[in-house]
């Protein structure tokens, strides 16, 4: 019984490292994707991107390559950066 | 008619002159305009000429007739400011930058394979390509810049340049104000800066908050600001089309 849960753990845990690999490139994209309806999301959804943006930064930040890591963090920050613009500007209204 | 007369109708002419000078845009000091087909090219020699290679010349409107600029300057992260951007031999073989998946990567362009490209971008000269530019004729006409309306080229879909590569964009309403900006002297009509026209090139966070930024809600930006490459100068100093067009900005201006 051990032995099975520790293949299911391992297995797990390899199934996860895997698709993270992949898995940060579309938050990535699911959160750049929405910067052209920032003016129209309420507080709640810009912060809660806000808060997708510092968790990703995390994961980008750990990338071994020094070019994508580089380009992806501008990118990122862009992102973020619009976001607290426009919760800011709503802040202001 | 008396020397009173003469001295008042004198008077008069030179007062009107300094009324109507800058709003025919002759008060300004602005940068010598290229011919249209090298208008917006630019030499890229951050590190080509250490490297014993020829700058790369870019050519703005050979490749906004099929990319938009936030496909460059959001998605592929160029940045605006020429000779800023760490592109590299190296980079762009490894598919960052120019060599991008769907642009310089030896499948939809030539990319680094074969030597005998390498004079297509690292030519050093700001004219290259000029003898295609008669391809825009069927553009709508603008008296300035590349002589092309863009933008009207875009609405009446005359051209359809791709909008992303990787991040498409979500499928709400986009942000489309018209705003209206005072002009700081009496005689110069506002300003109409129109949001829609901007987000068909462009991505928010383009401009937001890096260019224009709420925290200075109010800045006055001059057009001696824009002629420095600041605020609207980032893109339209050499560009988007040139300051000297002023009546694409103040449309009631009259001359």
């Amino acid at each position: 019984m051990r032995s099975v849960l520790t293949i299911i753990f391992v297995f797990s845990l390899l199934f996860y490292t895997l698709t993270l690999g992949q898995g940060w490139k579309d938050e990535f994209d699911d959160i750049c994707s929405r910067t052209d309806i920032a003016m129209s999301m309420t507080v709640e959804e810009l912060r809660s991107l806000i808060d997708r943006c510092d968790r990703l930064k995390i994961i980008i930040e750990g990338l071994p390559d020094g070019t994508q890591r580089k380009i992806y963090l501008k990118r990122l920050q862009m992102c973020r950066g619009l976001f607290v613009y426009v919760l800011k500007l709503k802040g202001e209204e | 008619m008396s020397y009173k007369t003469c001295f008042i109708i004198l008077l008069a002419g030179l007062f009107s002159l300094i009324i109507i000078s800058p709003a025919m845009g002759q008060f300004w000091d602005f940068p010598p305009l290229p011919p249209p087909e090298q208008y917006g090219n630019l030499l890229i020699n951050r590190v080509s000429e250490k490297h014993n290679v020829k700058p790369v010349t870019f050519s703005h409107w050979m490749h906004r007739v099929k990319y938009t600029c936030r496909v460059c300057h959001f998605e592929l992260e160029f940045n605006f400011r020429v000779n800023t951007t760490e592109i590299t031999e190296k980079a762009n073989r490894a598919g960052k930058y120019c060599g991008a998946g769907g642009c310089h990567d030896g499948k939809v362009s030539f990319g680094h394979e074969n030597k005998e490209d390498c004079g297509k971008c690292h030519n050093g000269d700001i004219s290259y390509g000029k003898e295609r530019f008669s391809r825009l004729s069927r553009l709508p006409k603008a008296r300035m810049g590349n002589g092309v309306d863009w933008a009207r080229a875009i609405e009446r879909k005359m051209i359809n340049p791709v909008n992303y590569l990787t991040i498409k964009l979500s499928e709400g309403i986009a942000f489309d104000k018209e705003l209206l900006l005072q002009a700081e002297w009496f005689n110069i009509p506002p300003a109409v800066f129109p949001h829609r026209d901007h987000i068909r090139w462009l991505d928010c966070n383009n401009c937001h908050p890096d260019i224009f930024n709420i925290k200075k809600k109010g800045t006055h930006f001059r057009v001696t600001d824009m002629i420095e490459g600041r605020f609207c100068g980032v893109c339209h100093r050499n560009v988007a089309f040139p300051l000297n067009d002023c009546k694409r900005c103040h449309p009631a201006m009259r001359y």
